[in-house]
């Protein structure tokens, strides 16, 4: 009876890694094209609301949905009490290093955040318009290798998880 | 000083910490910090100038120096934009940037040109933070003279003086007075005057987001960075003012525009740069108008370190005041 009931914990347990493995690859695909409808949306405001990166983060949080709700509320507070940064890039960077845990990117999508945050609000629209579509454009790319990520590995792992914990209960039986 | 420590937010805290640890009698008479990269930190004050040391302390020697480095001037630029280079494109074409409490910073570097005109000020390296007081009161002796009991208003009126000795100062402090109904004169029993400001510097008002940051009275409106023969035009039209404020007059265009302010009933105040009369008439727009008499008083600036002087003169040129303030150099 025991046995059974292991067994069925073990099955269980091994399919629900599996489910968190695969979610974690949707979650990549849907938070780099949340950020990428976040930056199109901040390059409007720069380029035709005259908005100051401050007020233009606070807008994007009020949009969002969480994690990235937080990493811009929380650069924007960081810019608006001037607290400890000094610069848009500090802000920005330290908003994302705090939220990185949240985040499902990768290394590689985050890079592309960081590069940003060097050019943030420093020159003119034109060339804030420049630098986020080319962010954008690094992004896009991202998101497609995600979605094939997902596509091949995400069905995957869920599969995986419950086959693992199958075999798992045959080793022991 | 406390009033005015709010200019000094813009700096990157470690020259910030330098600049408020100097003596208190420095800070009182602060006029302008000029950071430079890679050259010594100065600071003017009370028509005299010193370098700052990395300790806060006033020194002669540029060499003893604090010399601010690249990474200041771009944590400088970035927070006196707010963060935010884009939205102040028209303000680096003009070279300067109003900061909250109308204080202004005036930026040099390299131009970009753009079909032969300045399109962008870029490798900024150079700034000259320029402290904005305000004094009240300043105008109390002038403004009775410049009355206009037939009319019950304020004549059309000049203000000249050199740079630096305070003409915006009073012109704000007129402004606050006449919007509000301050005549300072017993006979003077009209209501306060609506006043249209057109403050194509951001000097007058200094305006944040369209708001004031001077007291420029309750009856007052501003059009902020407006070119002034086109602002004077619209405000007429928009907001109709009694009185007209306007700054730095003298351009063909100004005078034309003055023309039509008169035909519509409505007084003129301006400023111009200047040091006498008779130097006044050979400009060329002004001179027509001081030629007709359309300004009606003549009001010249002068500051000294220990004084301010007032000369007050009517139309056809004759003085009618003639008065020494002590004091001035806090003006």
């Amino acid at each position: 009876m025991f046995k059974i009931m292991g067994a069925a914990m073990i099955i269980a347990a091994a399919t629900a890694i599996g489910w968190v493995q695969s979610s974690s690859y949707a979650s990549r695909v849907r938070q780099i094209r949340q950020m990428i409808h976040a930056l199109e949306r901040l390059e409007t405001s720069i380029m035709y609301g005259y908005t100051p990166l401050d007020e233009a983060f606070r807008d994007l949080s009020h949009q969002a949905a969480a994690p990235l709700k937080q990493v811009f509320g929380y650069a924007s507070d960081l810019m608006q009490s001037r607290a400890g940064v000094t610069t848009a890039k500090d802000a920005w960077e330290k908003a994302l290093h705090v939220y990185k845990g949240r985040l499902s990117m990768k290394d590689q999508d985050l890079r592309i955040l960081y590069e940003l945050g060097a050019s943030l609000g420093v020159s003119d629209r034109e060339d804030q318009r420049n630098h986020l579509r080319h962010a954008v454009k690094r992004l896009e790319q991202e998101e497609s290798a995600a979605r094939d990520d997902y596509l091949q590995f995400g069905r995957m792992s869920k599969s995986l998880g419950v086959l693992s914990g199958i075999m798992l209960v045959i080793l022991m039986y | 000083m406390k009033r005015n420590a709010n200019w000094s937010l813009i700096l990157p805290p470690e020259v910030r910490a330098m600049i408020m640890s100097l003596p208190d009698r420095v800070l009182a008479e602060l006029e302008e910090v000029r950071v430079r990269e890679d050259r010594p930190l100065e600071v003017i004050f009370g028509g005299s100038y010193g370098f700052v040391t990395s300790e806060g302390k006033l020194t002669d020697l540029s060499s003893g120096a604090y010399k601010p480095n690249k990474e200041d001037c771009h944590r400088l630029l970035d927070l006196m934009t707010n963060h935010s280079l884009y939205t102040m494109e028209e303000q680096l074409r003009r070279g300067f940037v109003t900061v909250a409490g109308g204080h202004r910073v005036g930026m040099s570097g390299r131009t970009v040109l753009s079909q032969g005109k300045v399109s962008h000020l870029r490798d900024i390296a150079g700034f000259n933070i320029r402290i904005a007081r305000e004094v009240k009161g300043v105008g109390k002796p002038i403004l009775p003279y410049l009355l206009d009991f037939g009319q019950k208003g304020v004549h059309h009126t000049l203000i000249v003086s050199p740079p630096q000795h305070g003409k915006t100062t009073l012109l704000r402090d007129l402004v606050r007075m006449i919007s509000s109904g301050e005549w300072c004169h017993a006979d003077a029993t009209w209501k306060a005057m609506k006043v249209g400001v057109v403050d194509e510097r951001s000097e007058i008002a200094g305006c944040i987001k369209g708001v004031p940051s001077f007291d420029l009275g309750v009856r007052s409106d501003v059009l902020d960075g407006c070119p002034k023969a086109e602002g004077m035009m619209m405000l007429i039209r928009s907001m109709s003012p009694e009185v007209l404020v306007v700054d730095e007059f003298g351009r063909m265009e100004d005078v034309l525009a003055m023309r039509e302010a008169i035909h519509a009933g409505v007084s003129v105040i301006a400023t111009a740069h200047g040091q006498a009369l008779d130097e006044l008439v050979r400009r060329p727009g002004l001179s027509e108008l001081l030629t007709e008499g359309v300004f009606r008083r003549i009001v010249f600036l002068q500051r000294t370190k220990k004084q301010m002087t007032f000369r007050v003169f009517d139309e056809k040129k004759r003085a009618m005041l003639i008065d020494t303030v002590r004091g001035g150099a806090r003006v």
